[in-house]
């Protein structure tokens, strides 16, 4: 009976380990990396004008265009256009459905600088600046209901769901210090991404031989038009369409127009 | 020249003009949202769009119209009542039985504007500047902070007007009349709230794509949500708790420090005398649109004059915004003003001098303004200051216009005698 009951578990076993590892071959990761094309422009440096006693500590800098020496493109959105059913999303996305997603203020800027939720989950409103450093956290939606509360230096967090999907990424700033700003972007799937420092963006466990639209954003330069990839270009408004084969599609480096900065 | 015949011709010179005003006028037309068209660059064909789409959907301001006429107000997608708003729409009228229309043209119209776009022809004499009541955002009202405003928050406004600005009291108009621009009030601003939206929906179409224009997505997707937001202003009422019996000299004390410290953080705006001096280079939500506007533009302008690798196409392109944004600017904006936190030693509120007033200015902050909120960035959440601590803020503002520094200064008595002179 013991020996039954162990070989039946051992099939199952396989059978499951069998399953999931098929799942995982069935589902798309979509990456690359955005490059300025032409010569960054100059970063600005931000001279705190409100607590300089602690924010005039810290380097600030003007955050809407980073770009590091190579010409990567930090903080670019990539989005996914394209509406899913609830069984062409990836599984294993439910287990983080309802997590929740900080947007700190930290040394007198907002991090991260790009916020990336989805309405499912829960936004935290967090402030890590030390007294007398008090901070407000004003959110203003195109679609959703905004929100501006006071984050006391030293307070709780404080927490906020957004009901709907932002088609755009939605401002954030802090009206104390008007140098602070960041953007949220809230969706209904779990398929955007931001880039990092070194341009860099992965959007996991896509759904793969589906025409997926996608969009590329960047809050200088509104929709990334005209950006060319390896094996494309996204149109005049930023977006571009691509059907993904099972594991990594990379598309290379991005490249954007110096142009579209240039505000 | 005989006498019959001069007066033939002096007939003739003279006849179009007895005539003239008599017949028909140009009837007003709703003007668009060009700040916001400028700032996502609609192309015209997509500008015309919206327009008819905003035509079909609420008529004109001679006829309105709402959707779901024949039903009951109730069961209608606008939740407006047509009646009300056809005796607030229309020239200045008023009939045999002495019945008045066009109340909101006779009333509101010259500052803020036929289409609710604040933008008035006496718009531009006043400061602050009248309410845009497009964006849908209204300041003083009894409602969580984004939430929109009760009838009886409006009506409020309508008869007692807003004390410090140039918005006066309509309270000798009877009841029915406040009730019917109320009621256009609302349209208006629903009306605007959809054009915002349309225009972004524009906005955010892809390349060759077209908006459908459906039932599921101009009604369901865009009119609902916003006509939803005005019927269930209702149920976002803020009830703050009952005032704790603290005596008032140490809720003072405790106000005064809240005011200071790092919960309420009062000082960092209205300065650390209160005198509305501590951060005057923000912009409210109804002006931000127009400085944003303006930064592009001048972004635009400088890159035609210096970028020399512009291509042919792009440069054309870049010719036409500045066109549509300066424009935009120039017929459809007033020049910006920051926002002014308020002085708190003048006693005057332009939300309701009331306590309740006050908690719920400091509660849920100020919508559309800098101002933020103490309470929860959702109802029922945890917020940063709890009731008691509110109402002590509450009792020190209120406190402010009575210390001594806050008093005018004492008469100097004359000491000039005749000898003087």
């Amino acid at each position: 009976m013991m020996r039954k009951l162990c070989t039946t578990s051992l099939i199952l076993g396989a059978g499951i380990a069998w399953a999931s590892g098929a799942a995982a071959a069935d589902w798309a990761t979509l990456k690359g990396r955005f490059v300025i094309d032409g010569t960054p422009p100059k970063t600005a440096i931000i001279e705190p004008t409100k607590d300089q006693e602690v924010c005039g500590k810290h380097k600030l800098y003007d955050e809407s265009l980073v770009v590091d020496e190579k010409g990567d493109i930090a903080n670019a959105v990539v989005m996914l256009k394209t509406k899913l059913k609830d069984n062409e999303v990836a599984p294993d996305f439910a287990s983080s459905a309802t997590d929740k997603v900080e947007l700190d203020n930290k040394n007198c800027r907002f991090e991260p600088h790009v916020a990336v939720m989805r309405t499912s989950q829960t936004l935290v409103l967090k402030n890590s600046d030390p007294a007398p450093v008090s901070h407000n956290t004003n959110i203003s939606p195109l679609i959703n209901a905004g929100i501006n509360p006071v984050l006391a230096a030293g307070g709780d967090p404080l927490e906020h769901k957004f009901e709907k999907e932002e088609g755009l990424p939605i401002k954030v700033g802090c009206n104390i210090h008007p140098w602070m700003g960041a953007w949220l972007v809230v969706r209904n799937d779990p398929y955007a991404a931001v880039s990092d420092k070194t341009g860099e963006f992965t959007i996991k466990d896509l759904p793969v031989g589906k025409e997926l639209e996608f969009v590329f954003w960047q809050e200088k330069a509104g929709y990334l038009k005209n950006a060319a990839f390896k094996g494309g270009k996204s149109d005049t408004k930023g977006r571009f369409k691509i059907k993904l084969k099972p594991g990594e599609n990379d598309l290379g480096d991005i490249k954007v127009s110096g142009g579209l900065f240039k505000k | 020249m005989n006498r019959v015949a001069f007066f033939r011709f002096v007939l003739c010179c003279v006849s179009p003009l007895l005539f003239a005003g008599c017949g028909k006028y140009d009837p007003p037309q709703f003007s668009l949202n060009m700040v916001a068209i400028a700032k996502q660059q609609l192309p015209f064909d997509q500008q015309q769009e919206v327009s008819n789409i905003l035509d079909g959907m609420f008529g004109t301001p001679d006829k309105p119209f709402v959707l779901g006429q024949g039903k009951s107000i109730a069961d209608s997608e606008t939740g407006l009542d047509p009646k009300k708003l056809a005796v607030a729409a229309g020239p200045v009228r008023s009939d045999e039985f002495g019945r008045e229309t066009g109340l909101y043209r006779r009333h509101c119209g010259h500052c803020h504007g036929t289409t609710g776009d604040g933008l008035g022809p006496t718009a531009m004499l006043l400061n602050p500047y009248p309410r845009d009541y497009r964006p849908g955002k209204f300041k003083f009202k009894a409602t969580e902070r984004a939430a929109k405003p009760t009838r009886a928050d409006l009506e409020l406004i309508v008869r007692h007007g807003v004390q410090g600005t140039a918005m006066p009291a309509f309270g000798l108009l009877p009841d029915a009349q406040v009730d019917a621009l109320v009621e256009y009030v609302k349209y208006l601003s629903i009306r605007g709230q959809v054009e915002l939206r349309l225009i972004d929906a524009m906005a955010e179409l892809g390349q060759d794509e077209k908006l459908q224009l459906t039932r599921a997505n101009l009604v369901d997707e865009i009119l609902k949500p916003i006509v939803e937001s005005w019927n269930t202003a209702n149920e976002s009422i803020i009830k703050p708790e009952d005032k704790p019996d603290v005596e008032l000299a140490t809720s003072i004390d405790k106000g005064r420090e809240l005011f200071y410290g790092t919960k309420g953080n009062c000082a960092k705006c209205h300065g650390p005398s209160a005198l509305g001096d501590g951060q005057t280079s923000d912009y409210d939500d109804w002006t931000k649109p127009v400085t944003e506007l303006a930064s592009d533009l001048r972004g635009e302008e400088e890159r035609l004059r210096t970028d020399t690798d512009l291509s042919n196409e792009d440069r054309v392109a870049l010719k036409m915004h500045v066109a549509l944004a300066s424009q935009a600017l120039k017929a459809d904006s007033l020049p910006p003003r920051t926002a002014q936190p308020r002085n708190l030693r003048q006693g005057i509120y332009r939300g309701g001098r009331r306590p309740v007033d006050l908690y719920r200015r400091i509660y849920a902050g100020i919508n559309g303004m800098p101002m933020p909120a103490v309470g929860p960035a959702s109802p029922g959440a945890k917020g940063t200051m709890e009731p008691d601590e509110i109402w002590s803020l509450v009792d020190y503002v209120l406190s402010l216009p009575y210390e001594s520094i806050s008093q005018p200064p004492h008469h100097q008595p004359a000491t000039l005698s005749k000898a003087n002179f």
